[in-house]
């Protein structure tokens, strides 16, 4: 089968037959989805889903071993010592456990991209004081990383991911630490980023969040495998493993079965496409109503 | 350029960024080449020693007999100054009759244990103006070295011959190459073992930054911005424990250089030479580099 995918200019970011494992255990089996520009998407599922792995994979923390992922135009399959500081500074993330720098400031901590890009300093302190505003962080600027409380630390670390203005965030359970009120505030932050064109891809356990945002794309990963969607104007294509396939339009047009594995060993094998589909809803089984030819429109 | 200076800067300051690891880093550092530059001290002085009683290489010059004096005692302030000189013994043609006579006296071949009398001879000495010069050289080539110094000697304006002992010359120059033969090798050991240690502990410091350098990775810093700061402290590093090692080894040379100067060891500590001195510099500050490169993965 052929791999070889043309990603389009317009995708900001796109997965496909995306499979990852940590010696025999697979943390990502089969996952294809894409976004384009300024699109926000929620990934939900329980701990040990997938998740994190699927975030790290998507700012070149982790090799690409089976499937093609790009990301702001960066093929990751490609991907080299040289290109990943590239592709970093396009792709910001916050992380579930902050990776603030403990005995710099608040300001230096935030400030840290910036200086890597090479701005002069009265531009980075321009941008950090307004970001730092932003998230009520601005009476903390002197203050060492480490002596900040968890939800401070959190909005450091969000700070740090959008000062720079990102194609592309991730962000892994960024309102873990915070009170319902920070969290809706950072969330809106978010919401402005995504509408000023930046594309989010945000993971959370919080039904909370996702409910507060019914417009956003939705994925649930389980067990490694999307197994509940909701990609309004999207396709989605139920296979025999289980799992759900999104968006790519190049599946079954195209003459590519978008179910299909041709790596041997990952759970699922080869499967065929099955032509039972899931709605939006989350609705999932085999009596679920699905198009003739196994497509279905969310 | 001042992104370049402001990480070289940020390189200084980062030493006091971890006090506690940067001091018992720099301590572990500096007692490393401390002891390497002990060992070196001890191989320097039994060298010295072992050089000075077998190593030496001995020539005797003789002037024409009325060669003016007054140029002779030039010539030999000019051989003072000659590279490799262990000793020099000078005499005119005076010294050399007394010298003479007292040799007799020794030997009794001047009759019942007395010294002769000689002063009917005073100040008509028929004897020649000698100097006997002692080398103990470290040349890489010691047989163009004594080549040169022979042809040197014989062409000193009013020099007659220059007589050599082609025992005693074979003798140092066998030696020399045994020293030779030992002592690289083992500086060569000693070198690599200071590399190790030093590098590993640079190294090991850096794992208190493990999570900086990761959150420097994740923001998009190229390697060179991540690297250099603790490139410039690994070489701080090494350059400060190699110093102070250098300053106590300077100390216990200055306290304790004739302590060994007693029957029966007569020994006198001897410094390295410079040559194996800079490598109590060098190697911690390139393994100070080194160790702070090879820390930092690329990913």
């Amino acid at each position: 089968m052929s791999r070889g995918l043309c990603f389009d200019a317009a995708s900001m970011l796109k997965i496909s037959h995306l499979s990852h494992s940590f010696g025999t255990h697979w943390a990502l089996k089969n996952v294809s989805f894409s976004l384009e520009k300024g699109e926000f998407l929620f990934l939900s599922g329980p701990s040990g889903a997938g998740k994190t792995t699927l975030l790290r994979l998507l700012h070149g923390a982790l090799p690409v071993q089976r499937g093609a992922v790009s990301v702001a135009g960066f093929d990751l399959t490609r991907l080299s010592g040289r290109t990943v500081p590239m592709l970093r500074r396009q792709v910001s993330v916050v992380f579930q456990d902050f990776k603030i720098l403990p005995e710099r400031s608040v300001y230096a901590n935030v400030a840290l991209p910036l200086e890597v890009r090479g701005l002069a300093p009265q531009h980075i302190g321009r941008r950090v004081r307004a970001v730092v505003r932003a998230l009520g962080l601005e009476n903390r600027l002197d203050t060492p990383g480490g002596e900040l409380s968890g939800g401070e630390q959190q909005r450091v670390a969000v700070a740090r991911s959008i000062v720079v203005n990102p194609q592309v965030l991730l962000a892994d359970e960024p309102t873990g630490n915070l009170d319902p009120e920070l969290s809706l505030r950072l969330m809106d932050i978010f919401m402005q980023f995504h509408a000023y064109g930046t594309t989010v891809v945000l993971a959370t356990h919080s039904p909370e969040l996702i409910r507060r945002h019914p417009d956003a794309r939705l994925l649930r990963l389980e067990d490694g495998m999307i197994t509940h969607a909701n990609w309004p104007g999207g396709e989605v294509f139920r296979c025999a493993d289980g799992g759900l396939h999104l968006g790519d339009d190049g599946g079954r047009r195209g003459g590519v079965d978008p179910c299909g594995l041709d790596a041997p060993g990952i759970p699922g094998g080869s499967g065929s496409s099955g032509n039972s589909g899931n709605g939006g809803s989350g609705s999932e089984g085999p009596d679920t109503p699905g198009d003739p030819d196994g497509r279905l429109s969310l | 350029m001042r992104t370049l200076f402001r990480l070289l800067g940020r390189g200084v300051a980062d030493l006091f960024l971890h006090p506690w690891a940067q001091l018992l880093s720099m301590a572990a550092v500096t007692l490393v080449v401390f002891l390497s530059g002990l060992f070196l001290m001890a191989l320097a002085t039994v060298d010295a020693e072992l050089s000075a009683s077998r190593g030496e290489t001995v020539y005797q010059v003789y002037w024409r007999p009325g060669t003016d004096m007054a140029h002779v005692r030039g010539q030999w302030e000019e051989l003072r100054h000659m590279p490799w000189l262990a000793s020099l013994e000078t005499y005119s043609p005076d010294e050399a009759l007394d010298a003479l006579a007292r040799r007799m006296s020794e030997t009794g071949t001047g009759g019942s244990g007395n010294e002769p009398d000689m002063g009917f001879l005073s100040g008509k000495s028929p004897l020649p103006p000698t100097a006997l010069l002692t080398f103990a050289p470290r040349e890489a080539d010691p047989e163009k070295w004594s080549a040169d110094t022979q042809s040197f000697l014989k062409a000193m304006p009013g020099v007659e011959r220059v007589a050599a002992s082609p025992l005693r010359d074979e003798l140092g120059k066998a030696w020399r190459s045994a020293s030779r033969f030992v002592i690289w090798p083992t500086v060569g050991f000693l070198g690599v073992v200071l590399a190790l240690v030093v590098g590993n502990t640079v190294r090991l410091t850096l794992s208190t930054r493990r999570e900086e350098i990761e959150i420097l990775q994740l923001v998009g810093a190229r390697n060179w911005y991540i690297r250099l700061p603790l490139v410039v402290a690994g070489a701080l590093q090494g350059l400060l424990g190699g110093g102070l090692a250098s300053l106590l080894l300077l100390v216990v040379h200055w306290r304790f250089r004739t302590a060994l100067n007693v029957p029966p060891l007569l020994l006198e500590l001897r410094l390295p030479p410079p040559d194996q001195a800079a490598l109590l510099l060098a190697v911690p500050v390139l393994m100070g580099i080194l160790g702070s490169w090879i820390a930092v993965r690329s990913r």
